[in-house]
């Protein structure tokens, strides 16, 4: 294991992150393709993994107990055999030389599964908030940039500007996330 | 002492970015313990910055994602550039759940000519089950309902429809009218991005479905394919046809398909199929502005939902029995599992 991909992963620097998303998308590819399977799920099941695994890394506690292309390559196969199972075509045979040697990373995917589905008002909020608001918030409470420096990024006059400017934005939203939990009349 | 929401989230702030002195902080605590009310409060707000930090992470992250497979597609030359993933929307669902109505005057004025239009139908028929044919008695309490289709996935009483009927009530009815049929439902899952909801029918009465005739097909729909759907835009079942008139949706909504299939108020949830009989969608929107222009979510995100949404996903029908039947009888197959849905 390298550690300074895993800390380029971390700390979200775009360079080792492509680098690493690219150095395993084959092996996940032809696994797909050999399994019924077309590029195009083969993107799509990756992609979802390669999230899975960025946001898992981001878990204070967080320990890699194997290779990070191992990791991927058992989260694919994962997400690819529940989506056999979904779409009725037979999902007993991924047959490759280390199945029993994966990690089961179900736990993880159900967690982050789970958390999907339950922020789920709030990611249709969010993209209803529309901008800036929707990049106020993100600002302040995934980049945890200071409100001087929100204010600076948005052309707001002063930090108390941008703070009742975020206040407003997250007002808003909660109306959106509350209106769409309790109504959906039209 | 009494601060206005705007102080209170403040301090709220203050204190769970950590950016105030350790007196303030034991005071506040102190405070806390005494006043459940304001407990409450702040839970809610760690919940919510939370759930704030997850969405925004994980959007910048999908958008991130993305741009390394388009990378990767330049390398490597694959087929197909154009075809973004679901998080790539951005600017796209903004129009997805909303229903003008609910999103203040404002909004509404902007959109009420030209915006994606959800197609929930307001009804006073009761929410009534009745299990051998009958008429509705129109005496019983008379409550403003939501209605619109649902149909099923699976012989044991699974079924789709769109999440905006359902709003977040727990349980439904599934009426058929033709076969004078109703079911009590519960909602099982629920995913607004994707504006749908998975039912399954928790009625005693209920002894299973036939074999669905239909398939669900995972692949995209192509450009000029025609589709036909079947749905409630009043208390018969209507049918409606056209073509696929743009693989984005409102906006370039890359969760949806754009079809040139008139739809009213009650469709919201109908199937859309392909001319074979292939589940391609659902329909869940019409443009306000543009006649006959339409929206379906694709079928795509339909797998999508059910792979996420329940721990042990269905399984989802796969052989398609309408492939070589002329249309009246594609239609006379399907529509026993079709159902009105009043929410």
């Amino acid at each position: 294991m390298s550690l300074t991909d895993l800390e380029g992963l971390k700390s979200g620097n775009r360079l080792i992150t492509g680098k690493i998303y690219a150095a395993h998308y084959p092996l996940v590819e032809r696994m797909i393709i050999s399994h019924q399977g077309d590029s195009d799920d083969a993107k799509d099941i990756y992609q979802e993994a390669f999230l899975i695994f960025l946001d898992h890394i981001q878990n204070p506690n967080f320990e890699l107990t194997s290779k990070i292309s191992t990791y991927l390559y058992a989260v694919a196969r994962n997400l690819w055999l529940k989506r056999l199972k979904v779409l009725g075509m037979n999902a007993f045979s991924i047959n490759d030389q280390f199945a029993d040697q994966l990690p089961d990373n179900s736990a993880t995917i159900d967690s982050f599964m789970e958390e999907e589905q339950r922020y789920s008002d709030l990611y249709a909020g969010m993209e209803q908030l529309g901008e800036p608001c929707k990049t106020v918030l993100a600002d302040f409470f995934f980049q945890k940039l200071s409100m001087e420096a929100i204010a600076q990024k948005h052309g707001y006059t002063n930090a108390d500007n941008a703070k009742t400017q975020k206040y407003k934005c997250l007002v808003r939203l909660k109306k959106l996330v509350l209106v769409g939990q309790k109504k959906r009349i039209g | 002492m009494n601060p206005s929401n705007e102080e209170l989230n403040n301090l709220f702030e203050k204190i769970a970015s950590n950016d105030c002195s350790l007196a303030e902080r034991d005071f506040f605590f102190a405070e806390l313990e005494n006043d459940p009310i304001l407990k409450e409060a702040y839970q809610n707000h760690l919940h919510f910055r939370k759930g704030i930090e997850i969405v925004a992470r994980r959007s910048a992250m999908r958008k991130q994602i993305q741009g390394y497979h388009e990378g990767l597609s330049k390398v490597k030359k694959t087929s197909n550039p154009i075809s973004i993933s679901r998080w790539a929307v951005a600017a796209s669902i903004s129009a997805l759940v909303i229903v003008a109505s609910w999103l203040g005057y404002e909004w509404e004025q902007r959109n009420k000519m030209n915006g994606e239009q959800l197609l929930a139908r307001s009804t006073n028929a009761p929410r009534k089950i009745h299990h051998r044919p009958s008429t509705i008695n129109q005496n019983e309490e008379e409550e403003l309902l939501n209605s619109g289709t649902a149909f099923a996935i699976n012989s044991e009483g699974y079924f789709l429809t769109t999440s905006h009927i359902v709003g977040s009530k727990s349980d439904v009815v599934l009426e058929n009218p033709e076969e004078g049929i109703s079911y009590q439902a519960s909602v099982v899952a629920r995913d607004a991005r994707y504006d749908l909801v998975l039912l399954k029918i928790d009625d005693e009465q209920f002894k299973g479905l036939g074999k669905i005739p239909y398939a669900i097909k995972k692949e995209k729909a192509s450009l000029a394919q025609r589709v036909f759907t079947l749905g409630f835009p009043k208390e018969d079942v209507v049918f409606g046809e056209g073509s696929v008139s743009s693989l984005s949706g409102y906006n370039g909504d890359t969760l949806k398909y754009q079809l040139s299939v008139p739809v009213n108020p009650g469709q919201s949830g109908s199937p859309l199929f392909d001319e074979k009989g292939n589940l391609i969608g659902v329909i869940s929107a019409k443009n306000g502005g543009a006649d006959g222009e339409s929206y379906a979510v694709k079928s795509k995100y339909l797998i999508h939902f059910i792979q996420e949404g329940i721990e042990d996903p269905i399984q989802l029908p796969k052989v398609n029995a309408l492939q070589n039947l002329p249309i009246t009888k594609k239609i006379q197959k399907v529509s026993p599992y079709i159902f009105i849905v009043r929410a």
